[in-house]
Parts: structure tokens; C-alpha cells; sequence
């Protein structure tokens, strides 16, 4: 809800209010960043339980190995390692519900002429509640007899702006100036309780009767940004358009000396097609429009670091019974803010009289002092073995193109397209402790990517192998220096590897410390998309397409797929190879092999290519005539149905080249890990009008 | 038009008052003090403070990487006790079946913890040796981190290193650090030798001897912190894995005394406890010298205790059973089902299983690291081996009787024909009275022996690089002074 209300001449007052609640009731799906080798992940059960054993018994119970708290093996010799996931769907329960408002209120003062002193106070307060319950029968809450989590998030925000802006022409001289200030204070609190061991098995809900109570869900902390900015637009004629801005922000998480970052911008433009020479020549019956621009600015980024991040403090715990201190963060006074040098050229032109537009630019954007988590060697017992630091160094350039056109415009049909795709060179350049490499994990378990001066952010870095030697069935792996080695499971322990040349054993394992090279790129070298509109008298469709590639996938979920302990294999395990002179992909089955499949060692095998086509959304729509909607004081009634991403055309074999299983994580995309793909919707609905 | 002038005189006098109080910046919340951690500026400064620092220096100790349960699991797995049933690679299942790579999650994380646990003892002998408290409680806290200290250099030399017994000390060992470290810093340091790491073990445990308190009025203490005695028992743990039997005579004199009663005679008055039950299930009992303690608040965590790695569900994750084939302690024929240690192995779902840590992850047993049965134990092998060419030494042979009647009460005594089978015996008597307790592969490697196959794993002799782990990846990747062991 919005509000504006003109109090008198020079007195504007106004406001927004807007509150959202969303309750979402789901399972552990082992999607979230941190959870792709969880036991209970949805995702990993769907595609690693044996496709063998019953979900249910003969009698109706559930088909479980209470022994191990794992589903039951049926017929299998060996004991399977994932639980019975029906289990979890219907005894467990995972909810969250969030609360948001976000408000703000505004006053304008029109002081003179040209001249409007504007004040905004805004608010954003959200407050989440979780509630976890692990059933005491099956699952990861049987060691504790049951588990009942609720934990209550509060974010609480508020933003205060002062600006004075002045607006004036002189004759054909255009100027708007603007000075102004703004404050914003963030407060985050986090409380909650575990409750464990069910008194009772009728109980599920957090308030029933337990044995023990635990904190969980605990955290504080608050952090505040100040803003001066000030900038200044002016334009001759609308023809030469020059523009400058600077600002003076400071962040509390930075150190007490560096708190403040200075940072400013320019930029220019010339609308050629209104210049006389342009008008005279041939060019302006080509173009009906010709504007070139430039930028060129430093901006200031502090996201993505705690609240105290400069601080080296001591944390409070438990030793048994006894209190404790340790301590828990190195921190570095040096914290500061990070910069990037953004560089833009670029070129505006429309033709046909602006039915065709065409925009191109060419972007330079260096990140500078990238605040990193400098990992430091673990024999220095630093707390997360690392320490924040202004370090890094990365570059980014590449070309955005948009073209526009009205190919048809009759009064009965009509059809719009746009295209736009972006080219995308990322490189790191500098990294700490002399350009050290980083390996950031999955979950904590696997590290295919890597952070390397010189690479793009998070490419894979794998073991090379050159498919399965026919003579025995081995997964041939390569040493840095191109030496071939080979893996048996079955053999003794001292000879599992082995040469390729004359079967001698090698002289050590094949791992990514001693043998991995940089496959290629995780970040996609080209993006963009292809919009559609039709309107056919009062039936519309529209349709996206969006397409990326250049990159490559990491398919972790098709090493797990070929593991050969007691997990679900993928259909390709039929073409393994099975006596010598066959020549395939799949090695030799040995049961409790996950080196030749690429979980014990990262493999290239696994590194996929990541092109894709995509069709978004493609949306049909059916709008009643007037005339039947005017009868019922209705001004617009409009029937549509949706699907989302309808198909994906691409060379990836796993379910959706689009996944991160590190979410957000911004040093090691592009893995995927276990995670549930992308659904496909079907939505219908109608958009009513007043 | 005097009007309108005052009337934008008003607005643009009432503004500025307006924007005066709006407009700016609030200096304390640009530096807002964190309300639930203590700076580094506080954090010793008074008596109470300094001994929660020690008490955190402990915490991590009993991480759940280190003494919570993995280590003595990582001890016991790669002997031939047990059978891995799950195939967990999370759970000590490459440890079990010697396929570990420099990238393997229990290399890395146990590396990290045993280093994190290091820094730690030193950042807070450091502090404490600053800080404003009495002199004599300086003394006594800063004793009590060089015994953590101690025993985390040990713990990683089991594992990463060869043993001192190959080359009297002279291989590759592990990283020596002895400073704190709280702030960017060198990341480059070369291996110390295994010889130049136990030195250091051993003048901290000699000097904590010095300065560690005799006892605690608190009970719980005299089991949980370091008192004189916990040093002098770790220091014939580690003489008898330096070979240096000798030492481990002079160590275990002072507290294993020459007949029964078996009992300390000064310090804590550790024994030999007359139920073996009761070792396990009073937590406190006095045989124990040092034991870490958990509770519902302050719990191993998942998949770390050994309750979990021991016991079938719903208490734990049925991880290992007992190897019940000929090669397996379970199957030795001197080990009669008449002896109260047999009441530790119960049948579940068609196997065997130790439960000598049977209650769940949430109140989870303590984790024992250093006992009076070991001490004993220890010297008695010294003892034996130090004996006058093939003699059989009578106190050795005493001691082991003793703690074998413990459990057996109407076995007839031991009676070996000379030094060897007596030795043999008392090796058999470890194997049995400390199952599961983590000493397992310093009992193999010290005497330079080959781990036995078990279920699908063949053996591995000394001469093999799976025999010790590979450095953690992630030393390698930042220290360019640090080697890796040999194959890995």
C-alpha cells in the first residue's frame, strides 16, 4: 500500500507499507550449502538407495535395519548405508515461517525554484521461526531419542535519508546537483532450543514431554553504514550529457582507522544523431538514433563479512561442567574496504524510425583488495584457519549486447522481440601469501574448484584420467609429468596403484595435491536471453529463452552414481567392463571402490561441459473483449497459463546444468553436489483489472 | 514579495534546524562492541578468567576430532580388532582399510585440531604468563597447558610419523610450534624430527611435574584437570614408546609401588580399581588419572564419540564390530568367558560389539585417556624387557597377574617359561584390557610390527607407505616448507 499526500504548495508527505508472510513446510533436501553429504538429504536418497528393497514390508511396518539405523537390506548381502526415506516424509517435519514489513514514510520540501529538501525513514524488520522435528524411529533423530529444534530470527533495519536536490534549466543548459546523507543500522538476533529424547513416542511437537533441553540457534550482532554522496548531471540540449559523482561511506566492521572509503565516478555522452553533421549526411536516413557513452567509476563493496570482523576476541564454552574461554578469531586491524575500478564504453543506435535498438557496451571491472579468507597453515592452530584479509585481486571484462525490434505493429497482430546476451572473461589476479592457492570446499568434503592468480574464480581443478585400460578394466589415471597409472580395488593395499607401462607398482597414490591441473572454467563465459512477445488480436504469448555456456559443471552427483559401495548405480554401470579387449568408459566393478568413480579423488571425468538452452517461461494469455468486461465495471479480465523452464537442451548428463550446491558461494560455482534440480511449473491464472 | 522572502527564510531556517537533527552519523554504532565474546585486551585479566582459559585449553583436547572418540578410533581400527560395517568414508572406513590420500577427511581435520589444540596451550601460557594473577596459580596453570600440550604433540606423532623405535628419532616428525599464533603471520616451517618432538614432549611433562598441583578438593577435577601424578603417567606412555625402558621404570616407580595394595603412594591416591564395571561406569573412580567429561550441553558431537563408533543403534552408529575370526583378541583362548572384561562384548543383529561406552550421543560416557591399569601395564613391560638375559622378572610378573585377576579373579597365575613369553603375555594382557581405548597402532608400530589382514584388508608391513598417514592437503597447499610422507 502507497500513499502520497500534497499537503499545500511546498509540503509533500507520503509513505509505503508492505508485509509479506511466507510459511514453507518441507523435508531436508540436502540442497542448502553445507548439506550436500548429509544422509538425510532428499535429494542423495532419490538417487542413491537401492533400487532393490521395499519401502514397506510384507506386514505393512517400515522396511528398516534399526541395528545400523539404516533401510533394511532385503536380498542384498551387504548392509546398504542410506535410510528409508518415508520414514522422514511422514514422521518428520521441517517448517519455517517468516514474517516481513517493510515501510517507509517521506517528506518533500519544495524550499525554492528548483530547490527540494527530501527526508525517507525506512524500516525492514523480518522475524523467522524454524521448527525441526526428528522422529525417534528412523533417521538422524534416533541417537538422541528424538529431536524438537525451534529457533526464532529477528532482523530488524532501519534507513534514514536526507537529500537536497536542485533541478534548473538555463536556456539550453540542464543541470540537477543533489547533495545528501544516509544512515542505515541493522540489528540480527537469533535464539532458540533443542529439545531431546521423547518421553513418549506419541509426542512430535516441540512442547511435548522430553528429557534434555539445549540452547541452539544463538547469535548477535549488529553493524551500520554512513553515507555523504553528492552528484552533479548536466546536459546541453540533451545532446552532451556529463555526469559526476562522489561519496564518502563508512562501515562499522572495518577497522576503528579504516572505516571510511572515498570513492567517486564520471561519466559522459554525445548524442550524435542530433548534432547538424549527422542530420545532413546519409547516416541519419540509417539511424534514427546515435548516442555514444562512457563511464568510468570506483565503488566500495563491504558484503559478505561479519559483523566484527576486525576484532580478535575470546569465546565462551563448556568443559563439562566448567566454564571455559578460547580462543576463537584472529582478527586483522588492517580490515578495510574493498574497491572496483568500473570502466563502460558504449554505444546506443535504433533504426528504422526506433523500431530497431541496438545497444552495445564493452565493461572493465577490477575488483580490488578482495577481501578474502586467507588461509593460513593449519600447524598455526589460527580458529577456521583463516584470517580476513585485503588481498585479492580479480578482473572482469566482457561485452553486453541488447537488441530490440518491433518487427510487427498492426492493429491485429503484433510481435516484439528482444535479444541480449553478455560475454564474461573473469581472472584472478592477485591472491595472498604470495599467490597461494585457495580450495574451497563443498560442505566441507570435497574441493573440485580452485581460486588461482591467473585462472577464472573457481575453476575445476581435477586429475586428468584417459578412460579404462581394456586389458584389465582399471580407470587410468594421469600423474602431472603425463605418467599413466592405474587403479584395483581388489588388490593388496601396497599395490592397489599401478603402472600402465608394466603393471610395477607405482611409486605413489594419483591425488589433485600431486596430479591436478585446471580443466577449465566454472563461471560462464556467455550469457543472455531471448524475449518473445506475440499479440494476435486478444490472445498474447510470450515466450524466454535463456542460454549459457563457455563454462564447465562439476557432476559430483554422477560420481556418487557410480560408487561402488552399497549405492544405486546409474544405468551406464551395464556397459562396464566386464573381460579383456572390451573397450568402454565404466572401469571393472569391485565392491567398495570410490577412487576409479571420482569420489575418493576429484576426476576429470566428472568435469562436464556446461552449455545450455533453456525455455524459461513461455506464457499464453487470452484477454475478454471490452465490451464484455465494460458490462461488469471490470477494465481488464485476462485468462493465462505459464510453464517454467519447460525444457533444457544441453550435453550435461546430470539433471540441471544450472545448480550450485554451494548456493551463494562466490569461489566455488558450478558444483553440483547431490542437489535437487529445478522443478518444472505449470501455473494458470487470471490477472483481474479495476 | 517581502513575504514570500520571509516565508522562504522560515522554511529554509526551520530545515536546517530539521536537518541538523537528522542528518549525520552515530559514532558508537560505527563501533559497536560485541556483547558476546571478550577481547583479547580482557580475556586474563583476573584469576577466574585465567582458569577458564585453561579449562578451554582441555575443551580442545577433547574435540570431537581428537580425544572425544576419533582418536582412539583411528588407533584401534587400523589393528585387527574390528570389522568396518558401514563403509563410511566420514567415519574412519578409509582409516580401517589404509586407502587414505592427503585429502582424506580425517587426515586434514585431525591435523587441524591437533594443531588448533596446540595454539591454543600456547596463546595461553602466553597470557597467562601476563596476566595479573598470583604467582603460584601462574605456575600451576601454565603446568597444566604444557600436559595438554604434551599430549597433542604425541597424539600426532602416532599417526603422521614413523615411530622413534625406527631410526632412534631420527625421521621426518611433525611441525614444533611453542609460540602462539593470533595474527598474520609465517607459513613456511619445515618438519621437526620425531627425536626433536618427543624431546619436547618430554621436558614439558618433566617441567609440568614440577609445578602441577599435587591434588584438587574439587573430585571432579582430580580426574578431569592435570594433578602431578597424570604427568608422570604420561611420561611412561610415551618412554615406552620411545623404547627407553629404563625411563619407563624410573616413571612408573614413582607411582605403581612394589606389591598389592596397588595404589599411588603420594599425589591423587590413583589404584587399580576392584571392578572393572565400575572403571567405566563411575566416572570419577580413582583408577581413572585422566578422563574427558561430556554432558548434554557440552556433547562429543555427531559422529565423533565412541559410543558411536562402538555401539549398535539406537545409541550409535554399529561404525565397527568385533573381528571374530582366529586373529581377532576376541577369539583368544586364555581370555575365559568367566572374565568380567568379556561383559563388554554384547551380541546385536548378528554381530559383536564393545560396549564399554554404552549410553547415547547427548549423555555420552567420558572418554578415559590415561589410567592406573595402563601405568601398571606399562612398567611391566619395561620391567620384563629390562631383564637380566631370558629371566623372568618377578615384579613384572606380579603386575600382570594383578590386573589380569582384576577381572579373572580364579585363573590360575601366569607362570611363563622366560623373558619372551612373559613379554608375549603382557602384550596379550594390553590387547585385552584396553580394547578399544586407542593403543591399538603405537602397540604395532613401536615394536615394528605388521597390522594384520582383517576381514578384506590384507596386512601391511612396516616397509609400506600406508604403515603412516600422509600429511593434511591443506598444510601442503600453504607451508612450502613442510614434505610429504613417502607415496602419498
Amino acid at each position: 500500500m502507497s500513499l502520497d499526500h500534497k499537503v499545500n504548495s511546498w509540503f509533500t508527505l507520503g509513505g509505503k507499507f508492505q508485509y509479506a508472510n511466507s510459511n514453507n513446510f518441507g523435508v531436508n533436501s540436502g540442497s542448502q550449502p553445507g548439506g550436500a553429504f548429509a544422509t538425510s538429504g532428499i535429494g542423495r536418497l532419490g538417487f542413491n538407495l537401492a533400487p532393490n528393497v521395499p519401502v514397506f514390508l510384507n506386514d505393512g511396518s517400515y522396511n528398516l535395519n534399526r541395528a545400523s539405523n539404516q533401510i533394511g537390506q532385503g536380498a542384498n548381502l551387504t548392509a546398504l548405508q542410506f535410510t528409508n526415506p518415508q520414514v522422514l516424509l511422514d514422521l518428520s517435519r521441517f517448517t519455517s515461517e517468516s514474517d516481513r514489513v517493510i515501510a517507509n514514510i517521506y517528506g518533500n520540501v519544495k524550499l525554492m525554484d528548483g530547490l527540494n529538501f527530501r527526508t525517507t525513514f525506512g524500516i525492514d524488520n523480518m522475524t523467522i521461526i524454524n521448527k525441526t522435528f526428528q522422529n525417534p524411529l528412523h533417521g538422524d533423530g534416533v541417537a538422541n531419542n528424538g529431536n524438537a529444534i525451534n529457533t526464532n530470527q529477528s532482523y530488524r533495519r532501519w534507513n534514514l535519508t536526507n537529500v537536497l536536490n536542485y533541478n534548473k534549466s538555463f536556456g539550453d543548459h540542464n543541470i540537477a546537483a543533489l547533495v545528501g546523507n544516509e544512515q542505515q543500522y541493522t540489528w540480527q538476533e537469533g535464539w532458540g532450543a533443542w529439545r531431546q529424547g521423547v518421553t513418549d513416542p506419541f509426542y512430535n511437537e516441540f512442547q511435548g514431554g522430553f528429557n534434555t533441553i539445549v540452547p541452539s540457534g544463538n547469535f548477535l550482532g549488529e553493524n551500520y553504514l554512513v553515507s555523504f554522496f553528492g552528484r552533479v548531471n548536466y546536459d546541453y540540449k540533451k545532446k552532451y550529457l556529463l555526469s559526476f559523482n562522489a561519496r564518502r561511506d563508512g562501515y562499522s566492521a572495518f577497522s576503528p582507522e579504516n572505516k571510511y572509503g572515498n570513492f567517486w565516478g564520471a561519466s559522459a555522452g554525445w548524442v550524435v544523431s542530433q548534432e547538424k553533421f549527422f542530420e545532413n549526411s546519409g547516416l541519419s536516413k540509417i539511424f534514427s538514433n546515435f548516442k555514444v557513452r562512457g563511464s568510468y567509476g570506483v565503488v566500495g563493496n563491504n558484503q559478505g563479512i561479519g559483523d566484527f570482523a576486525f576484532w580478535s576476541f575470546f569465546s565462551s564454552g563448556l568443559y563439562g561442567t566448567n566454564p571455559s574461554l578460547f580462543f576463537s578469531q584472529a582478527g586483522n586491524r588492517d580490515l578495510r574496504w574493498e574497491t572496483s575500478k568500473k570502466t563502460d564504453i558504449g554505444l546506443e543506435m535504433g533504426f528504422l524510425n526506433g523500431r530497431l535498438n541496438v545497444e552495445a557496451t564493452y565493461y572493465i571491472n577490477d575488483v580490488d583488495n578482495l577481501i578474502l579468507a586467507e588461509p593460513q597453515a593449519p600447524s598455526r592452530g589460527i580458529p577456521g584457519n583463516s584470517i580476513l584479509q585485503n588481498v585479492g585481486a580479480m578482473s572482469n571484462r566482457g561485452l553486453e549486447l541488447t537488441i530490440n525490434y518491433n518487427v510487427i505493429q498492426k492493429k491485429d497482430f503484433s510481435w516484439n522481440t528482444s535479444f541480449n546476451i553478455t560475454t564474461l572473461r573473469n581472472k584472478v589476479t592477485a591472491l595472498a601469501a604470495g599467490g597461494a592457492d585457495i580450495q574451497p570446499a563443498t560442505s566441507g568434503l570435497e574441493r573440485p574448484s580452485m581460486v588461482r592468480v591467473g585462472e577464472s574464480i573457481g575453476s575445476f581443478y581435477a586429475v586428468r584420467t584417459a578412460g579404462v585400460n581394456p586389458a584389465n578394466g582399471q580407470r587410468i589415471f594421469l600423474y602431472r609429468d603425463g605418467t599413466q597409472v592405474q587403479y584395483n580395488h581388489a588388490a593388496p593395499v601396497a599395490s592397489r596403484w599401478t603402472l600402465v607401462s608394466n603393471g610395477a607398482v607405482a611409486p605413489r597414490v594419483a591425488d589433485q595435491a600431486n596430479d591436478g591441473v585446471i580443466i577449465g572454467p566454472a563461471l560462464p563465459k556467455w550469457t543472455g536471453g531471448w524475449d518473445n512477445n506475440f499479440r494476435y488480436k486478444n490472445f498474447d504469448v510470450s515466450m524466454l529463452f535463456f542460454f549459457s555456456g563457455g563454462n564447465y559443471v562439476y557432476n559430483g552427483t554422477r560420481a556418487g552414481m557410480l560408487d561402488q559401495r552399497s549405492w544405486n548405480n546409474t544405468t551406464d554401470v551395464l556397459r562396464r567392463w566386464q573381460r579383456a579387449g572390451d573397450q568402454t568408459d565404466i572401469p571393472r566393478v569391485v565392491f567398495g571402490d570410490n577412487i576409479s568413480n571420482g569420489s575418493g579423488v576429484v576426476i576429470s571425468e566428472n568435469v562436464e561441459r556446461g552449455d545450455f538452452l533453456k525455455l524459461r517461461n513461455i506464457t499464453v494469455g487470452y484477454t475478454l473483449p471490452k465490451r464484455l468486461t465494460d458490462r461488469a465495471g471490470i477494465s481488464s479480465f485476462r485468462f493465462f497459463a505459464q510453464v517454467f523452464n519447460a525444457f533444457t537442451l544441453t550435453g550435461y548428463r546430470g539433471y540441471d546444468p544450472e545448480i550450485s550446491s554451494n548456493g551463494n558461494g562466490n569461489s566455488n560455482p558450478s558444483v553440483d553436489r547431490n542437489s535437487v534440480p529445478q522443478a518444472r511449473s505449470f501455473n494458470i491464472g487470471i490477472n483481474v483489472g479495476f | 514579495m517581502t513575504k514570500n522572502l520571509k516565508i522562504m527564510k522560515f522554511k529554509i531556517v526551520s530545515l536546517s534546524l530539521l536537518a541538523a537533527a537528522f542528518v549525520g552519523c552515530s559514532k558508537e554504532k560505527l563501533e559497536p562492541i560485541p556483547q558476546t565474546a571478550l577481547s583479547d585486551a580482557v580475556a586474563f585479566s583476573d584469576s577466574a578468567r585465567c582458569v577458564q582459559q585453561v579449562q578451554g585449553v582441555y575443551s580442545s583436547l577433547k574435540a570431537g576430532q581428537m580425544l572425544a572418540g576419533r582418536y582412539q578410533v583411528y588407533q584401534d581400527v587400523r589393528g585387527e580388532e574390528f570389522i568396518n560395517r558401514t563403509n563410511n568414508a566420514v567415519t574412519a572406513w578409509l582409516t580401517w582399510q589404509f586407502n587414505l590420500t592427503a585429502s582424506a577427511n580425517e587426515v586434514q581435520n585431525f591435523w587441524s585440531a591437533a594443531y588448533a589444540c596446540i595454539n591454543r596451550a600456547n596463546v595461553v601460557m602466553a597470557g597467562i604468563e601476563g596476566s595479573p594473577i598470583s604467582a603460584t596459580l601462574k605456575r600451576n596453570l601454565i603446568a597444566e597447558a604444557k600436559v595438554v600440550r604434551a599430549t597433542a604433540y604425541f597424539m600426532l606423532l602416532q599417526l603422521y610419523a614413523r615411530p622413534f623405535t625406527d631410526g632412534n628419532g631420527a625421521r621426518p616428525g611433525v611441525i614444533l610450534r611453542l609460540t602462539p599464533e593470533t595474527s598474520a603471520g609465517e607459513n613456511n616451517r619445515a618438519r621437526a624430527t620425531v627425536g626433536e618432538v618427543y624431546t619436547q614432549i618430554i621436558k614439558d611433562l618433566n617441567e609440568a611435574e614440577a609445578e602441577l598441583p599435587l591434588t584438587y578438593t574439587n573430585t571432579e577435577h582430580r580426574v578431569t584437570r592435570a594433578h602431578r601424578n597424570t604427568a608422570i603417567a604420561l611420561k611412561t606412555r610415551v618412554y615406552l614408546n620411545m623404547g627407553q625402558y629404563a625411563n619407563v621404570v624410573t616413571e612408573g616407580n614413582k607411582l605403581v609401588p612394589n606389591a598389592a595394595p596397588w595404589q599411588a603412594a603420594s599425589g591423587v591416591a590413583n589404584a587399580l580399581n576392584a571392578s572393572i564395571a565400575t572403571v567405566f561406569s563411575n566416572y570419577t573412580n580413582s583408577e581413572m588419572i585422566f578422563s574427558m567429561p561430556f554432558t548434554a550441553l557440552d556433547p562429543p558431537g555427531v559422529q565423533n564419540g565412541l559410543g558411536h563408533y562402538y555401539n549398535p543403534a539406537p545409541n550409535g552408529g554399529a561404525e565397527f564390530s568385533l573381528n571374530l575370526d582366529p586373529g581377532g583378541i576376541f577369539s583368544n583362548a586364555d581370555w575365559r568367558s568367566s572374565d568380567a572384561r568379556r561383559n563388554f562384548l554384547v551380541v546385536a543383529s548378528g554381530h559383536t560389539w564393545l560396549r564399554k561406552w554404552p549410553n547415547p550421543a547427548n549423555a555420552a560416557d567420558w572418554s578415559p585417556v590415561i589410567r592406573y591399569a595402563e601405568v601398571m601395564l606399562n612398567l611391566a613391560e619395561a620391567l620384563a624387557r629390562n631383564a637380566a638375559g631370558t629371566s623372568v622378572d618377578a615384579r613384572a610378573l606380579a603386575i600382570l597377574n594383578a590386573v589380569r585377576k582384576r577381572s579373572d579373579a580364579t585363573i590360575a597365575d601366569f607362570a611363563p617359561a622366560n623373558k619372551d613369553a612373559l613379554v608375549a603375555l603382557i602384550l596379550t594382557e594390553r590387547r585385552i584390557e584396553l580394547l578399544g581405548e586407542g593403543f591399538r597402532t603405537s602397540d604395532i608400530t613401536r615394536l615394528g610390527g605388521t597390522f594384520p589382514a582383517k576381514g578384506v584388508v590384507g596386512a601391511v608391513a612396516p616397509s609400506a607407505n600406508q604403515y603412516i598417514w600422509p600429511i593434511s592437503l591443506a598444510e601442503l597447499l600453504v607451508n612450502k616448507s613442510c614434505e610429504q610422507n613417502p607415496g602419498y
